[in-house]
């Protein structure tokens, strides 16, 4: 108990306050425009951190994460451009929202639902930290690797009605995730000679160029029916909306903290894997399926849970063993060391007021989210009511500027150009361009684990079900794989019993 | 361009042709077996199967409805003005800056939108400045300076 | 009279034209490109680095991450820029391995060196519940059992693989006893470690730090010529086995070449007070960094002779192309 208010006095200070704040503005900023991710907010912070106290400097990073996370839903339910990736998996349901008007039910229930599965995931990392870390320690590359192909089964859920297409998108961002030399051989596939490409594709390059570059080139080619203007009169309470959002969709809420948790907590799967996972599960065991892909919230309610959970979860690896759960908490993990709160035992034994003072600050944070980003999405709104052609040349600035800021230089405004040019092609050949990002994410993470496990294993396959983890993963994603086929084929052999004349 | 189904089916089974060209030709890696041409040939594969797919779908009357429904008219020139900005904005912002180079860009595309030319003028001049200010001072985020006047421009 | 006042004039408007500061130098801001992501080591090292320049130099210096390719699009972008002294890099040991493994023409040789700052020694680093107890014992179960036991930390070739490569190599261990498991970096490697997926890895004590003390791994050796200070007890391979051999990944500060002299001593007296100011060395014990001081002469030497032994290990475990 007295540690408990040792942390709370050190947390009731103006500097806590002010940088917590602060941070909370600045990642708000930068998770909304799109090119501008929550990994580059962290880097930013950074040298900032630099200045600060250990305590302010941390709390300044969890903040700007957490702030950051949700404010990529803005952009990506307004305009369709996810501000980061992991508002990616439901920008388009959300845009559909928009354009029926829904705007405020859109981005309130994301508001609320993010704050929650940020707060759910800061209880577990408080829970059961240590224990939920020793399993995470566990997952060699054969987890990972069912891991990352049940990720890209969740692609056939998040499927629209055209399978084949939806394919055929997935395979593109498989084959253009093979570009580069960061594959196992460390062997350069498919870069032209050209340096930039070695690193393979830049993802936040291709991410504007899908998303924002081809609605960009969209909008100036055909005239766009214009989005019905928001009645701004008619505010409202959005708490009081999502009173019965919560009532109603609280088991897709919980189902979408729980799977953020577990996927954030994995090192190197954060919150853009579970965002998309949560959208695909909420579509495929959702009592109103038809309703996803026409502008549903149901989507938005598990998907923003998700994510936001799934930042707090990636803290679970960082502070136990100093293993990063994600981009941003490999950024979180070296300011901790440079603060001397070095992430392990010590930190949980020797000085533990330091710990709560740091879940202290995760529920701030959190909880933060409610008023700073109702703010926003008020401000945000009136995006919509600015003519579509003063906003769309402006959104185009913004994104070449994200697309040069994301490696300081204009090899990836040409990616990015090259993959708006390529976004706009499909989507008007009727290919969906959201499992193409998936495949962009997913790609590296399925190839590079099957082939160094396949090196452990001197070339054997049994192996992926060797390992009780891997085992047990493997076995769930045979019957994901399965049981719609099984289904299916009972399915047809019961109509056939039905439609044949009864003997008597 | 909307284009029917087989014929999207035959470019995506050339595209996968040739990517599958290119992945053959990939020197292995040193490790086992399993080398670097595996998954890109998996692809190819799995686009070859669906792009066949694709092909064998005849005209459907889906597609005639679509095309009914859908825009008439294209604007292909502001699609390439656009494209033409920011290849533009590649090879000028080394040399000319973030502002010079943006400024006269943003300007321009807002008045081919059809924004009159003195609001034209005005956003163009404050977004830019605007965002110039926002990234180098506010987020710390240097845009490229040109010819370097007053420190920023 | 009027002559001179005119080739004053005419002086001072070629020299501005020309950029050349034969006024004090900096005038201006200063970009230190770091080929690797922010938030990493290097990219802090940059930043500590950075920030002190600044105290020193009295102009902003800011640092710009140009990451890809394993090192290589920083590195490129460090030796292809204006050599007027306004851009510096942070180059690492990767330098020394790229041209090696065909991946570009670019060497050590682009750059004037202006001071390493910092070096960090592999350490051969196994699971808690290994049976080894001593590096030799690990070498000759790898030397019995060849292909039995796996190592990982980096991509294949990258810095931690050389290390120990090299190590095996020097003491006759055939290159193909302990196939290479590639991972992206060295936390991957360690968690695959204490997984059971490999079973060393011999990466840097810092980055295994909070899982040696979590008791998950142990160490057996480390690369260096002498003990680390923040883990003492940990013989050097000299020590344990009789063989010389350090290897480890190291820092340094550079310009592209063809920088003034006058410019080059500049930032090399003021790499050398940050180097001793206490709050560079303290942020770098605080991660657990080592502390390794050149000169600028010294470090290009010491390039050239790095350059050539990490040429025989790549050639020897069949890298080199």
């Amino acid at each position: 108990m007295s540690t408990l208010l040792e942390a709370f006095h050190l947390i009731a200070t103006w500097d806590v306050i002010v940088a917590v704040v602060l941070a909370s503005v600045f990642g708000l900023f930068v998770g909304a425009v799109p090119g501008l991710t929550a990994t580059m907010a962290m880097a930013i912070m950074v040298p900032v951190t630099f200045a600060l106290d250990p305590i302010p400097a941390v709390g300044a990073m969890v903040a700007c994460s957490a702030m950051a996370i949700f404010a990529g839903d803005i952009p990506a339910v307004l305009l369709r451009m996810p501000g980061t990736p992991a508002s990616a998996a439901y920008a388009h349901e959300g845009y559909l929202m928009t354009r029926r008007g829904e705007a405020t039910r859109a981005l309130s229930a994301s508001l609320v639902f993010s704050a929650l599965g940020g707060l759910f995931g800061t209880a577990v990392l408080i829970v059961a930290a240590p224990s939920l870390a020793e399993v995470a320690l566990k997952f060699s590359s054969f987890e990972y690797f069912w891991l990352a192909t049940l990720g890209l089964t969740s692609a056939a859920f998040v499927a629209s009605d055209d399978r084949v297409k939806s394919f055929i998108s997935l395979l593109i961002g498989l084959g253009v995730a093979t570009i580069g030399m960061e594959n196992p051989a460390g062997m350069p596939r498919f870069t032209f000679g050209s340096i930039e490409l070695l690193a393979g594709v830049n993802f936040v390059s291709a991410l504007i160029g899908l998303f924002a570059i081809s609605e960009v080139l969209r909008s100036v080619i055909h005239s766009q029916p214009a989005i019905p203007k928001v009645d701004l009169a008619r505010i409202g309470n959005p708490l009081r909306e999502v009173g019965g959002m919560i009532r109603q969709y609280w088991r897709q809420m919980m189902r979408g903290n729980v799977l953020g948790v577990v996927v954030g907590v994995l090192p190197g799967a954060g919150a853009d894997i579970a965002s998309w996972m949560a959208y695909a599960v909420s579509r495929r065991f959702s009592r109103q399926p038809e309703k996803f892909g026409t502008g549903h919230v149901e989507g938005i309610v598990e998907g923003a849970s998700a994510n936001n959970a799934a930042v707090s979860g990636a803290w679970v690896p960082a502070l136990v063993f100093g293993v990063p759960g994600d981009s941003i908490t490999a950024i979180v993990v070296g300011v901790l060391f440079m603060k001397g709160l070095n992430p392990g035992p010590t930190l949980f034994l020797e000085n533990p007021q330091n710990i709560y003072a740091i879940f202290l600050i995760f529920i701030a944070a959190n909880l933060l989210i409610l008023p700073l980003g109702w703010g926003a999405i008020r401000i945000a709104r009136n995006i919509l009511n600015v003519p579509r052609n003063v906003l769309m040349p402006i959104i185009l600035v913004f994104c070449i500027v994200g697309a040069y800021a994301s490696n300081n230089g204009t090899f990836t405004i040409g990616v990015m150009l090259a993959f708006g040019v390529l976004g706009y092609f499909m989507e008007e050949n009727g290919i969906p361009i959201a499992p193409c990002i998936l495949g962009l994410v997913l790609g590296e993470l399925v190839e590079s684990n099957f082939i160094t496990s396949m090196l452990k294993a001197d070339g054997s396959l049994l192996a992926f079900f060797e390992r009780p983890i891997s085992g047990t993963l493997g076995v769930m994603t045979l019957l994901v794989w399965l049981l719609p086929v099984v289904i299916a084929v009972r399915r047809s052999a019961r109509r056939r019993r039905e439609s044949m004349p009864a003997n008597n | 361009m909307r284009m029917p189904d087989h014929v999207l089916g035959a470019v995506l089974f050339a595209a996968a042709a040739a990517y599958a060209a290119m992945a053959i030709n990939l020197p292995g890696g040193s490790p086992g077996e399993y080398g670097p041409e595996l998954f890109p040939l998996l692809i190819a594969g799995g686009v070859a199967l669906s792009s066949i797919v694709l092909m064998a779908r005849r005209f459907r009357s889906k597609l005639v409805q679509a095309s009914e429904v859908e825009r008439p008219s294209r604007n292909w020139f502001n699609g390439a003005v656009v494209c033409g900005v920011v290849v533009y904005s590649i090879f000028a912002l080394p040399v000319l800056g973030f502002v010079l180079t943006i400024g006269p860009a943003l300007m321009m595309i807002l008045v081919l939108l059809g924004v009159r030319l003195r609001n034209a003028v005005m956003i163009g001049i404050a977004a830019t400045l605007a965002i110039e200010f926002a990234f180098r001072n506010v987020l710390q985020v240097p845009l490229p300076t040109g010819p370097g006047l007053w420190g920023f421009i | 009279m009027k002559l001179l006042k005119i080739i004053g004039a005419a002086t001072l408007v070629v020299s501005a034209m020309t950029g050349a500061s034969w006024a004090q130098y900096p005038e201006k801001a200063i970009t230190i490109i770091v080929p690797w992501a922010a938030g990493g080591g290097t990219d802090a090292a940059a930043r500590i680095v950075g920030s002190l320049l600044e105290k020193n130099l009295g102009q902003p210096v800011q640092v710009v991450n140009r990451t890809g390719g394993n090192g290589v699009v920083g590195h490129a972008a460090i030796a292809t820029a204006r050599p007027d002294g306004y851009t510096l890099g942070l180059i690492t040991t990767e330098i020394n391995m790229m041209h090696w493994m065909g991946l570009t023409d670019l060497t050590y040789e682009a750059y004037a060196p202006l001071a390493m700052i910092n070096e960090d020694p592999a350490a051969v680093i196994v699971s808690a519940e290994a049976g080894w107890t001593t590096l030799e014992e690990m070498i000759e179960d790898i030397r019995a059992n060849p292909g039995k036991f796996k190592g990982t930390g980096t991509g294949l070739g990258g810095s931690w693989h050389l290390a120990l490569a090299g190590l095996l190599n020097k003491v006759e261990v055939p290159s193909d006893a302990m196939p290479w498991i590639p991972s992206k970096g060295a936390s991957t490697g360690l968690l695959d470690v204490v997984a059971g997926g490999a079973d060393v890895a011999p990466v840097s004590l810092p980055e295994a730090a909070s899982l040696l003390e979590a008791g998950k791994l142990k160490t057996l050796a480390i690369m260096s010529g002498e003990r680390a200070k923040n883990f003492p007890d940990i013989p050097t391979v000299e020590e344990t086995m009789g063989i010389a051999w350090s290897q480890g990944v190291w820092r340094g500060m550079v310009t592209p070449k063809g920088v003034d002299e006058e410019i080059l001593s500049t930032l090399e007296a003021a790499l050398e007070k940050v180097y001793n100011d206490p709050e560079y060395v303290e942020f770098m014990e605080s991660r657990g960094f080592g502390l390794r001081w050149m000169d600028g002469p010294t470090f290009g030497a010491f390039l050239g002779e790095s350059n050539s032994e990490l040429g025989e290990v790549l050639k020897a475990i069949g890298l080199a192309k």
